[in-house]
């Protein structure tokens, strides 16, 4: 593993990667610095807590369509190279299928730490008074991470399978649509939408009082529940995808 | 010989499972935002206006610019692919036609987009059973978002052709998408391309531009799809052809 994965790295160089990450985590921190920018005391008394929470809502959007990016950098220098016959004759399909996987994942973790970088960042700036616990962190680092995982596994088995790279980026846009108009269903209907899980998974939670406008954040149990339902279809979607690429004719 | 140009990158277009995503986001848009409005009619309370920005929010600021990005990554992938720039340029057609071929193409999905979101707007509304009667800004809203869907065309088209690869354009559109609605709540969504959509069709249902603006609308509609035609006019005449494998 650790050959394809250096393999797949210099395949890799000079093709910029390092880019759509850099700019989403960019984008991220601005927006972010933008939406705390009027904050005051008591508002900045649960800063934390309100980055934690509306970050998933803007992954949501962008993480899927940042996943479909790298993993068609990734997944097309083989079609437009017709590279998969040759590459066949060195290394199993699998091989090739789990090095793509990797490193895509370590792209889209190295962007959900930068967003935790971005959030300390913000904090800093404005002096949140609440704390960012290490279990905040882990939540944040776990859930995100896993959803961005199961998105480009997704996303990598139709770019792997559809020289037409059309159909891989549009299937980011959809699924980022889907996964934002679900957060405003109930938890069912999220579930059935793979983009939804950033926000399922977040431990925060948030409350609206109409008459006071006043927006109350709070913490809540990790919802174990939830990761095992996608860790589930993970599983599948990955014993399906890879089957499908080391049974596809090159 | 420009409607030949057309025909022709329409023929390039035969089979392209394009339309599908189109048609996906526009339906899905309409039933999911039809269902959220029903949920909560004892706050949405406007009816049609209500239903609108639940069809129109999300979609005309962040999804549809990016659709639409993609559309212009995958017309000019064709070109970059194999051979295909020294035969399209060795071809008896001026260069602002080549351009101008793609941006036609992609002009006419994105009034194509608007029409469909219209069908489903009336379908949602005779859904909900509305008794009040449809906007009379409807009409206005399907056109001006149509408009400005073609600005955000041509800006990608340039984007794509200069760029020559297939994925980090889209990001660039979602990016966009994600800056306008900054600029919009800024009151600055007119000098901004990814924005135009979104404002043209009074997405958040705001009245984001009063009568007087429509001018300035449609003249920054205008400059943001002749600037990157002209530009890439320009950009065809003096870089080489050189192929990517």
């Amino acid at each position: 593993m650790r050959l394809w994965l250096s393999v797949e790295w210099k395949k890799a160089r000079r093709r910029r990667l390092w880019l759509p990450v850099a700019a989403l985590v960019a984008m991220q921190g601005l927006w972010l610095a933008w939406a705390v920018r009027g904050m005051d005391m008591q508002e900045a008394a649960q800063g934390y807590l309100g980055c934690l929470y509306q970050l998933p809502m803007m992954n949501a959007i962008v993480m899927p369509v940042a996943a479909a990016v790298l993993v068609s950098r990734l997944c097309d220098m083989e079609h437009r190279g017709d590279t998969f016959k040759q590459l066949f004759t060195m290394q199993p399909a699998y091989g090739l299928f789990d090095a793509k996987l990797v490193l895509g994942g370590a792209w889209l973790l190295a962007a959900v730490a930068g967003q935790l970088a971005a959030i300390r960042l913000v904090g800093a700036w404005k002096g949140f008074s609440d704390a960012l616990t290490m279990g905040d962190v882990l939540c944040y680092l776990g859930g995100q991470f896993l959803v961005s995982l199961f998105l480009a596994l997704l996303l990598q088995a139709l770019s792997l399978r559809y020289k037409n790279q059309f159909i891989p980026l549009a299937a980011g846009l959809i699924l980022g649509f889907l996964g934002l108009m679900s957060m405003f269903f109930p938890p069912a209907v999220m579930r059935l939408s793979p983009a939804a899980y950033y926000g399922l998974l977040s431990n925060v939670r948030m409350v609206w009082d109409r008459d006071t406008r006043v927006v109350t954040y709070f913490r809540r149990p990790f919802p174990w529940d939830d990761l095992g339902l996608l860790a589930a279809a993970m599983a599948a979607l990955y014993l399906w995808g890879r089957r499908d690429f080391v049974n596809r004719e090159v | 010989m420009f409607v030949q140009v057309v025909r022709t990158e329409l023929i390039k277009l035969r089979r392209a499972p394009i339309w599908i995503a189109f048609f996906a986001l526009t339906a899905l848009s309409a039933v999911m935002g039809t269902f959220n409005y029903l949920s909560n009619t004892a706050i949405l309370t406007k009816q049609w206006y209500s239903l609108w920005t639940q069809h129109t929010l999300f979609a005309g600021f962040f999804f549809v610019p990016s659709l639409l990005g993609v559309l212009c990554a995958y017309l000019w992938r064709l070109e970059h692919l194999e051979n295909n720039w020294n035969a399209l340029m060795s071809r008896p057609v001026p260069l602002w036609m080549i351009f101008g071929g793609k941006l036609a193409v992609a002009a006419a999905l994105s009034f194509l987009t608007q029409a469909a979101t219209g069908v489903f707007f009336l379908l949602s509304g005779l859904y909900a059973g509305f008794d009040a009667p449809l906007p009379p800004e409807l009409p206005r809203w399907l056109l001006m978002g149509a408009c400005g869907g073609v600005a955000v065309c041509s800006v990608q088209l340039f984007l794509s052709m200069a760029v020559r690869s297939f994925a980090p354009p889209v990001a660039v559109a979602l990016a966009g998408g994600v800056a306008g609605l900054a600029f919009t709540s800024a009151g600055l969504g007119l000098i901004q391309p990814y924005a135009l959509l979104a404002l043209g069709m009074d997405a958040n249902g705001m009245g984001a531009l009063a009568s007087e603006q429509y001018a300035a609308f449609f003249a920054s509609c205008a400059a943001y799809t002749a600037v990157p035609w002209a530009l890439a006019t320009l950009w065809l005449g003096r870089r080489d052809v050189a192929t990517h494998a």
